[in-house]
Formats: structure tokens, sequence, C-alpha cells
């Protein structure tokens, strides 16, 4: 090699051989030299340093004979070196050893691993984060999707708002509406009202409940009605009574002061609940119906009594004309004209009659004989009086009774003028609406009462007309302009209903048949209870 | 012939019942209050009195009780005239004596003859005098 570098440089070559072997000495490079025995023939002072031996100690030592990329020094420190190796020759170019020149490289591997292993540390680092980026990414979006969800739902939710919203609104409009129509109707209404909780509490009154009782603040409670009613009524016993049972009640002739009251109270009971909620108390003041009604009963009694008297005397007078009279006078028409006004005023006066009897009886003032009563006498004493009545029209006028039955058992506990009159009403009636056939009065027991049949064959009652017998006025007659004259006031039936009812006895229609006939009843309280 | 007296202050109800029992052969006599009809029955001595319930002044129930209670009155037969035929006021004259009532207008005129002549007391020879 150095013949090469005087070849090659043309310099001496024991000066390059000189600055070759100070540079040796001098340089940080590991150089050492081998013979082909592998013993140190050289070393360089960088080498012995870093070696840790001395130098008689390695030259001529096969130490470090291979060399690896690791060597050891002496202490055990571990050096990382890169060799690069030649051969030395001689001038016959033969080999006779090895020369290597290395670099010590363990701080830079070691500078070189520490880098990797941060450069590894910050991968794995950057490789976690991203993991942990992807995993943020991922809740980021998770928690963006459920936001999204969540904004979705809400606005669902206030649309659904919106449209309850609305619904509410209209439906709170339409009830308050309602309520306002309600409590406008309540207020007019001319009868107090109240509303009261199960307690007695007053949830709602009127004003007309105000201005009845003459009260001068609000109503909270019952009691505080009651305060003002007094003695007239017990509102508290009646709330009680209606609250247990649960029925509406109404309690009359109720006089407050100058008023004539009626109080009806009624449960108010819940759909859902079976129990009562609460309780409406109903308070009418009746004063102006009572008094009215007081005036029209004086009325009717004073008229009729006092038409009585003048009806009488031409009654009286006018028979007195028939009787002493009529003979006298040569002119037929005078006995027409005075027959004409005694049976009009005979007419009048029964009318007259009729009007107070119902009066009297729709007063209670007419008082019932309690008597055993024979059935079969007053049938017979009917019988005799009407009898001419029914032959002037040709019809039957006959009494039958089940063969079962003994005349004696058919007693009844009556008034005998009473049940006559009642008869008499029947069979006449009977008589007016029957042209062929006849009339036929049964008896027939049943459990503690008498039953009496009257059984015509006349025209029957329609159906619509059934309705309007036994009330006040009424005549069975298809329209009120149709008058039958000869049937007077129309109070016949309701008369006898309210005779027979005051006898504890019930009156009414069995049956009837248009062009057939009509069965008219009464039942009487048969006495022993037989 | 029998002596009617009549109490009754309607005077066309008082005629028509005097022509009535003329007809029928009565004697009548006619007061037109209470205190009229006690003064002539004490003149008259009648037969049998016809006697109105319902009078201004003194009403019948009054003039009949006066009437039985006095003994130179008390056999004479009383007929109550009166208006409805079931009434207390009805009850009330038999308890005080009435021998009978008449439904003024519900009777014919010779039902109300017969009624009267069915009352009579027979004929008085004992009706004590003064």
């Amino acid at each position: 090699m150095i013949s090469n570098l005087d070849e090659y440089l043309g310099i001496d070559s024991k000066v390059l051989e000189k600055a070759l072997t100070d540079i040796l000495e001098d340089v940080d490079l590991l150089a050492i030299a081998h013979n082909l025995e592998g013993k140190i023939v050289y070393i360089n002072p960088y080498f012995l340093l870093l070696s840790g031996y001395r130098k008689e100690e390695i030259l001529g030592s096969d130490l470090y004979s291979s060399l690896e990329p690791k060597l050891q020094t002496k202490s055990g420190a571990v050096v990382e070196v890169f060799w690069s190796s030649t051969s030395l020759k001689n001038e016959e170019g033969n080999s006779v050893g090895l020369f290597s020149v290395g670099i010590d490289v363990t701080v830079r591997n070691t500078i070189q691993r520490l880098l990797e292993q941060s450069e590894r540390t910050l991968k794995d680092r950057a490789t976690q984060l991203e993991d942990k980026n992807k995993y943020l990414e991922d809740s980021r979006r998770a928690m963006f999707n459920l936001l999204d969800d969540a904004k979705a739902l809400e606005e669902e939710l206030q649309k659904e708002k919106f449209n309850v919203e609305k619904i509410v609104g209209e439906r709170t409009h339409e009830l308050k509406e309602e309520q306002a129509r309600l409590l406008a109707s309540i207020n007019s209404v001319p009868k107090g009202l109240i509303i009261a909780d199960n307690e007695g509490k007053i949830l709602f009154t009127n004003k007309t409940v105000i201005s009845i009782l003459n009260a001068d603040s609000r109503l909270w409670t019952l009691e505080g009605v009651q305060r003002y009613l007094g003695e007239s009524v017990d509102l508290l016993k009646e709330f009680k009574r209606v609250h247990e049972s649960g029925a509406p009640s109404k309690v009359s002739n109720i006089i407050f002061k100058t008023k004539y009251l009626e109080v009806y109270m009624s449960p108010i009971l819940s759909n859902s609940v079976q129990n009562t909620i609460g309780i409406v108390v109903l308070i009418d003041d009746v004063t102006e119906a009572k008094v009215l009604e007081r005036s029209k009963d004086e009325f009717f009694t004073i008229a009729s009594h006092e038409l009585r008297t003048p009806l009488t005397v031409i009654k009286g007078n006018s028979q007195l004309l028939k009787d002493k009279y009529v003979s006298m006078v040569s002119d037929v028409n005078f006995e027409e004209i005075v027959n004409d006004i005694h049976d009009s005023s005979v007419r009048l006066i029964e009318m007259v009659n009729e009007f107070l009897t119902t009066s009297s009886l729709e007063q209670g003032k007419i008082e019932f004989k309690k008597d055993k009563v024979n059935i079969i006498t007053v049938v017979n004493n009917v019988i005799d009086e009407l009898e001419i009545t029914a032959h002037a029209k040709n019809l039957y006028l006959k009494y039958t009774s089940l063969k079962s039955q003994k005349m004696d058992g058919l007693t009844v506990v009556a008034d005998a003028n009473r049940v006559h009159e009642v008869l008499v009403n029947l069979v006449s009636n009977a008589i007016s609406f029957t042209n062929s056939g006849g009339i036929k009065i049964e008896t027939l027991k049943i459990p503690g009462m008498l039953k009496v049949e009257v059984i015509d064959t006349g025209k029957g009652i329609s159906e619509k007309n059934q309705s309007l017998l036994f009330r006040k006025f009424q005549q069975a007659n298809e329209s009120l302009l149709i008058r039958d004259t000869k049937r007077g006031t129309g109070l016949g039936l309701y008369i006898s209903k309210l005779l027979i009812e005051g006898m504890g006895g019930q009156i009414g229609l069995e049956s009837s048949v248009e062009g057939k006939g009509s069965v008219f009843y009464f039942i009487l309280p048969l006495a022993n209870g037989a | 012939m029998n002596r009617l007296l009549i109490i009754e202050d309607e005077a066309v109800v008082a005629r028509m019942y005097e022509k009535i029992f003329n007809y029928a052969g009565f004697t009548v006599e006619i007061a037109g209050d209470g205190e009229d009809g006690l003064a002539k029955v004490k003149n008259t001595n009648p037969d049998l009195i016809l006697l109105d319930i319902m009078m201004p002044k003194m009403d019948g129930l009054k003039v009949l009780d006066i009437l039985k209670k006095d003994e130179f009155t008390k056999n004479i037969p009383v007929v109550v005239l009166t208006n409805l035929g079931n009434d207390a006021v009805v009850t009330e004259a038999f308890r005080l004596g009435a021998t009978g009532y008449i439904f003024k207008s519900g009777m014919s005129n010779d039902r109300i003859v017969e009624e009267v002549k069915q009352y009579l007391a027979p004929p008085k020879d004992q009706v004590p005098q003064g």
C-alpha cells in the first residue's frame, strides 16, 4: 500500500509513513495491526487507552484477533466499533498481516438507539394519541349523533308541545265559553243554586241564592246557609240524608220569613267514582206561585159560591113556572122557553158544584168517612138510578159477579156517597159513549182489595186520548175545538180519581179498543182485609 | 096548616122558598137575619124552621145554638140550608141539634118539600106555651 502511495503521490514514502504514523498516534480512531498469526503487532494510543490494557499486555497477544462490531475493554465495558480493514503486503506482494482502523460508534449508536427509542416512543405515543384521538373522534361523533337525535327529539317535542298547546288552548277557550254560558245560565235562573262538596263547603252559589236568603255576604258553608234559614228547614239533616243515600230529595212548604220555599237536593255522582263527590242544592222561591195558587183557589171558591145563589133562584123559580104557570099559557113556545131556562140553570149549577168539589178535594178540605160499604148495594142503587137513561138508548145495564164470590164478602172500607158518585160517573160516561150493546158492572176480589169494573160496548178511546183521561178539564175529544156540550166540564173523571184516591184506592182505564168498547175500573180496600 | 119560619138573608132565595112552600100548603114567615129570626120564632111559634148558615151579623150555627138552648124553642125541628152537602158545617149543625139539612142548589123544589115534610114533628098538642 505504501508503495502504491509512493506511486500515486510521488512523495517520499518515509515522509508519508511518518505522517500516517503521527496521525495514527494522534487521531481519535482505533488502529490495530495483526500478523498472519493473528498476534497484535501494532496498536495506536487511542485504542490502547480505550482497551484499558497496558502496551506490553496487548502487543504480541491475540486479543481482538477477530474484529467484532462490539469489543470488550479490560474493565468489561463494551465498545461499539465500525471497522475497516486492509491487508498488509510486503514488497513481493505477499500478505504479511492485517491493518484495521475502527471508529468508536458507541456514542453514535447509543444516540442512534436513543433516537430510535425516542422515535419509537414518539411513534407509540403518536399511535396512542391517534387511538385516543380516534376514540375521541368516535365519542365526539357519537355525541354529535346523540345531540342530533336529541335536537330532533326536541324539535319534535316542541312541535308536539305546540300542537298540544294549541289544542289545549282551543279546548280551554271552548271550556271557558261553555263555562261562561253555563255561568250566565245559572246566574239568570230564577232558582237559587248551591254546589257544595262532601263536607258541606260551598263551591259555588248563584246570585239568586243571595237574594232569596237576603244574605249580606258570601256563603262559605251549608251551615252558613242554615243560619239564614233558621228553623224553617233542617238543611244539614237533608244534606246528610242525600249524601248517605245517594238519592235526591225535595222539601216543600218551607215558610221562610214572608216567603214560601222549596229545596231540592241532588248528589253529584262522578262517572269514575261510585260515591257522591258533592251535592247540588236548589232553592226555589215559590211565593208567587203559592200566592197565585191560593188566590186561584179562593177565586174558585168565592166565585162558585156567589154564582150558586142566583142560579138556585133561577132554577127554583123556573121550576115553579113549569109547575104552576106553563099550563096557564096557551103559546107552546112558553113551555119550551121555561124548560130551557130551567135545564140550563140545572146544568150550570152542576158545573159550579163540580168546580167546587174539585177545589175542595184539591185543597184536602173534604173528609172521607171510613164506613163498611157493601158494594152490591151501591151497584144496585146506581143501576136503579141510571137504568132509565140506559134503556132510553136501548142499552142493557147489568151487574154480574163471579159465582165463587160470596155476596156478603163484598164489603169495602169507604165513603158510600163517594163510591156512589164515582160509579155514577163511570156508568154515565159509559152510557154516553155507547150506542149499541150495553154496560156491565163486574166485581172481583184481588188480595186485600175489591175491584169494580165498568165494561161497555161503546166506541172506545184512541190511544192518543187515553193519556188525557183522569186529567183536569180533559175530555176524550180529538180536538180542543170539538166541544161535547152534553158532557159538562171535563172534571168528572178527575173528580172520580181524587175521590177514589182519597179513599185509599186506585182508578184507571183497564183497556180500550176503538169500536169495541172500554173497561174502566176502581179498586178499594176490602173490609177486614178479607 | 103547617107553619114555617125561613131565616134567610138572601131575599130572592127566601121569597122563592116562600112560594114553593105556599104552593105546598105551608104558612110561611120570613126573617132576614138571625136576630130577626130569634124574635119571630117567639111570635109565630113555627112547626119547623129553615135556617140559612151563611148570614151576616149572626151566623146560622149561632142562631141554632141559641134556639136549642131555649126551653121554649128547643123542640122545634130546625133544617139547615147549606151549599155543600158534606162539609164540617153540617156536622157541627147536627152536633148542635139540627134535624136535617137541605142542599140548596142540589135539590129540586119537590125534593125540598118532601124533605121538610119528613122532618116535621107530629101534630103538636103539647108544645109548651109562653
